[in-house]
């Protein structure tokens, strides 16, 4: 390779471990920050999967609508990814367990697509899925404001009987180093897949029926709503704190990969420089000889 | 009995407390220790947990309420 190559592939590769090593900086911050959101966030969340957990039989009984399940004609399957890439494997485990799950719920009725973040709608478009609705541009450490517009849209659409199955695919956040995605059904609510939710973390079974203010129809009515917002709210910090985390450990990845190839290219660098010298000093001497 | 609040940025409150007065969509319910055990929905007012030597008093946006077990956690929004 010729020196002056060689000078410019060190020089493009320094630039791309400076960017990398400045994004790297940055999502290590906001990883630090929505993993800590997640974190705090968690016992609420459990306590409204317990809370949910323990309605359920009641509400059951009583046909509620979040709780009946009519005959499944549309689903609804809400995805969430990330607004942006660069995140490693983040959003292609997001789309494989979503086309997986898809497949499959295709045999019980049609399915539309609720796609949050630009890169799961995205996803859905290439494979022309049937997006119903798509939505984009959640904060780092999304308030719950934010995730209002999502819950509000799912859970009108889930009473007017738009869909008869809502569920809903996100990544849980486990470690820095490790983030699976996971599909539950968020509607019709159903023990099971709460339990599935929590992963058992919710508390034993109660020993009394409580009694319910001011009645049960109108707890189901305003509780359960704001409950699905909850869990629907949960998802969404956890994807977030694994998207931050994915890219991190990518960029991270990404600058070791940069600084290997630096050293590599500097010995390919020296050892072109060397064989020149070599090569001039031979020159110099033959022609010196030959001269003589 | 132990009140705990809790919103999604973590536990906000945990206290030993003998009375909790909340505003419940029906109107204000007080809770004492050997209540029954209950689930309420709240609407934004006041909320006042009387302990042995203070009371505290607190505007909260709403939220839900449960007690059972002398445990009574309350979930809302913000606090």
């Amino acid at each position: 390779m010729e020196l002056k190559e060689i000078r410019r592939k060190i020089e493009s590769v320094s630039n791309i471990r400076k960017l990398t090593g400045a994004l790297e900086t940055l999502s290590a911050l906001k990883m630090k920050k929505s993993q800590k959101f997640v974190m705090d966030s968690r016992p609420f969340a459990q306590k409204v999967g317990h809370l949910l957990q323990h309605l359920e039989p009641v509400l059951k009984a009583q046909k509620d609508v979040f709780l009946r399940q009519d005959e499944v004609k549309k689903i609804l399957a809400v995805v969430i990814a990330s607004d942006r890439g660069f995140c490693g494997p983040f959003n292609q485990n997001v789309a494989r367990l979503a086309d997986a799950k898809i497949k499959k719920l295709k045999e019980e009725g049609e399915v539309e697509i609720f796609s949050v973040g630009k890169k799961s709608t995205a996803n859905f478009k290439k494979k022309k899925e049937k997006i119903g609705k798509s939505f984009f541009g959640i904060g780092d450490y999304g308030e719950i404001e934010e995730v209002k517009p999502i819950s509000d849209y799912i859970i009108r659409a889930f009473i007017e009987r738009e869909y008869q199955k809502v569920y809903i695919i996100w990544t849980d956040f486990l470690s820095t180093f490790s983030q699976k995605p996971r599909m539950i059904q968020l509607l019709p609510l159903d023990g099971e897949s709460l339990k599935e939710f929590f992963k058992g973390a919710i508390e034993e079974k109660h020993v009394a029926e409580p009694l319910v203010e001011p009645s049960l129809g109108i707890v189901a009515r305003e509780i359960i709503p704001q409950l699905v917002e909850y869990l629907i709210y949960q998802c969404i910090l956890e994807s977030n704190a694994s998207e931050h985390s994915a890219r991190m450990v990518a960029m991270r990845n990404a600058s070791d990969n940069a600084k290997k190839r630096v050293s590599e290219l500097m010995l390919d660098y020296n050892k072109a420089r060397q064989e020149m010298i070599t090569r001039e000093v031979t020159e110099i001497s033959s022609a010196k000889e030959v001269l003589e | 009995m132990k009140v705990e609040i809790l919103t999604p940025k973590g536990l906000e409150l945990e206290i030993e407390a003998k009375i909790v007065i909340a505003p419940a969509l029906g109107g204000e319910i007080s809770i004492l220790e050997n209540h029954v055990p209950i689930i309420s929905v709240l609407k934004a007012g006041k909320l006042t947990i009387k302990t042995s030597d203070k009371d505290i008093t607190r505007e909260i946006e709403g939220g839900i309420l449960e007690f059972e077990k002398g445990k009574m956690v309350i979930l809302s929004k913000r606090f």
